[in-house]
């Protein structure tokens, strides 16, 4: 990874979001056991990414946790909100309480980003050195977490509800942050190799997104689990996730490289005049400097980030 | 909790299930095994089967011993007195369960044939 990527000023942006809150007594136990990951030992304010899989291993749902201790907060794209709540709602045994509640437009998502966005989370008045990707810290009514600060260039994550989303952008606005693109925030974290909760993996394994940190093969079975678990034992992961740049915009879906070699984009955002792209591909594929895409009858360079 | 203290969030959204009439299969050393697990509790107790989601492929078995629940929607099935009840909410899933029991150390214990489940994972508590 050459240069650090990042904005001159601070920006914020709101990222569309679905929200589905799950509740009840045995609501944890029930998500714990469709979940890839185990959420059993997560506490209040546990910050996570998990996937719910189908019986062949794929993913059927990517969702970012907000939790709340008796209730669990999924944020999460609209794409994925219909297969996400109907597996939450089946298969609730009799002696089980599960709620499942739609809160979509009940609460926004915010990042804020770009150079100086440390100085204006402080100057919100909160405690940076809290701050860790694990958790949420209240703001308020709201709460704020970090994706990603490693590298110099954090990314401030925020779910604000909606009585509170003016208040909080004009706070934003007061302190001389400007609402950014959808793209550049995407982009942003695309360029770190994160995949943002709004990006829809349906149909994706997750061995082969580099998400195997949320793979629990250990934790017991869920659905999927015996393909993980094989493909794990067999060294059988055979595609991995790679972050490139090109000088225009990827379509999203399935394209061969020049080569003839299928390689799949999930996403693809414009920072300035370049393009951050995801894309999935053969382990086996030599990426190093980069590769061209054919889609179409345009050659596209996408180089390694 | 603050953040969702405000308007904006739905009633829990309501999971309506196919209700069968359950008929279930319970061989000769099934019916001895709950009737030995139960023991003098027979006029009390209760066999509960049920799905719940989760396990390898899609829903796991769940068997409960249990004092007769109070709630309702359960179906009672009397197998030569050992009383089983499956909720209306699992009966599409469970209709046509064949429970037997094996006696041995290895793989031994409750075992289900589901006509209803296209796929079973290896350890057979987790159909789908």
């Amino acid at each position: 990874m050459g240069h650090k990527m990042n904005t001159q000023r601070p920006e914020y942006v709101r990222i569309p979001s679905a929200i589905t809150l799950v509740s009840g007594e045995t609501a944890r136990t029930h998500l714990n056991r469709l979940l890839t990951s185990n959420i059993s030992n997560d506490r209040l304010f546990s910050r996570r990414h998990s996937v719910i899989c189908d019986l062949n291993g794929r993913i059927s749902s990517y969702q970012l946790h907000a939790d709340l201790g008796d209730q669990i907060l999924l944020v999460h794209d609209d794409s994925v909100s219909e297969n996400l709540r109907n597996n939450l709602t089946t298969g609730v045994s009799w002696n089980e309480t599960v709620n499942v509640s739609i809160g979509d437009g009940a609460i926004h998502r915010v990042l804020v980003y770009g150079k100086g966005a440390e100085n204006v989370i402080i100057k919100l008045g909160v405690n940076v050195n809290h701050l860790n990707s694990a958790n949420w810290v209240e703001y308020n009514d709201s709460m704020i977490s970090v994706i990603d600060a490693d590298d110099g260039t954090p990314i401030y994550e925020l779910l604000v509800p909606t009585r509170e989303l003016s208040s909080v952008t004009m706070n934003l606005e007061d302190i001389g942050v400007v609402e950014g693109k959808k793209d550049t925030a995407m982009a942003l974290q695309s360029y770190k190799g994160i995949i943002d909760s709004s990006i829809n993996l349906s149909g994706n394994n997750p061995l082969h997104l580099r998400l195997a940190e949320i793979v629990d093969l250990k934790k017991g079975c869920y659905p999927g689990q015996e393909i993980h678990a094989r493909m794990e034992s067999r060294d059988a992961i055979k595609k991995t996730l790679s972050s490139f740049r090109s000088n225009s915009q990827l379509s999203i879906g399935r394209h061969k490289t020049s080569n003839g070699l299928g390689v799949e984009v999930i996403s693809s955002d414009q920072f300035a005049e370049e393009w951050i792209n995801l894309i999935v591909h053969s382990s086996d594929l030599n990426v190093f400097p980069g590769i061209n895409i054919q889609i179409e009858d345009e050659k596209i360079s996408c180089h390694l980030v | 909790m603050a953040i969702i203290d405000g308007a904006g969030f739905s009633l829990p959204i309501a999971n309506v299930s196919e209700r069968v009439d359950v008929s279930i299969d319970v061989s000769d050393a099934a019916r001895a095994a709950v009737k030995s697990a139960i023991g003098d509790q027979m006029d009390t107790h209760v066999l509960i089967i049920s799905a719940k989601a989760g396990g390898c492929s899609g829903y796991l078995y769940d068997m409960v011993i249990t004092e007769r629940p109070n709630e309702s929607g359960f179906q009672v099935i009397d197998v030569d007195g050992v009383t089983i009840l499956i909720h209306d909410d699992d009966s599409a899933l469970l209709n046509g369960l064949k429970l037997d029991f094996k006696d041995s150390l290895m793989g031994g214990g409750f075992h289900m044939d589901n006509p209803n489940a296209d796929r079973a994972c290896g350890c057979g508590q987790s159909f789908g």
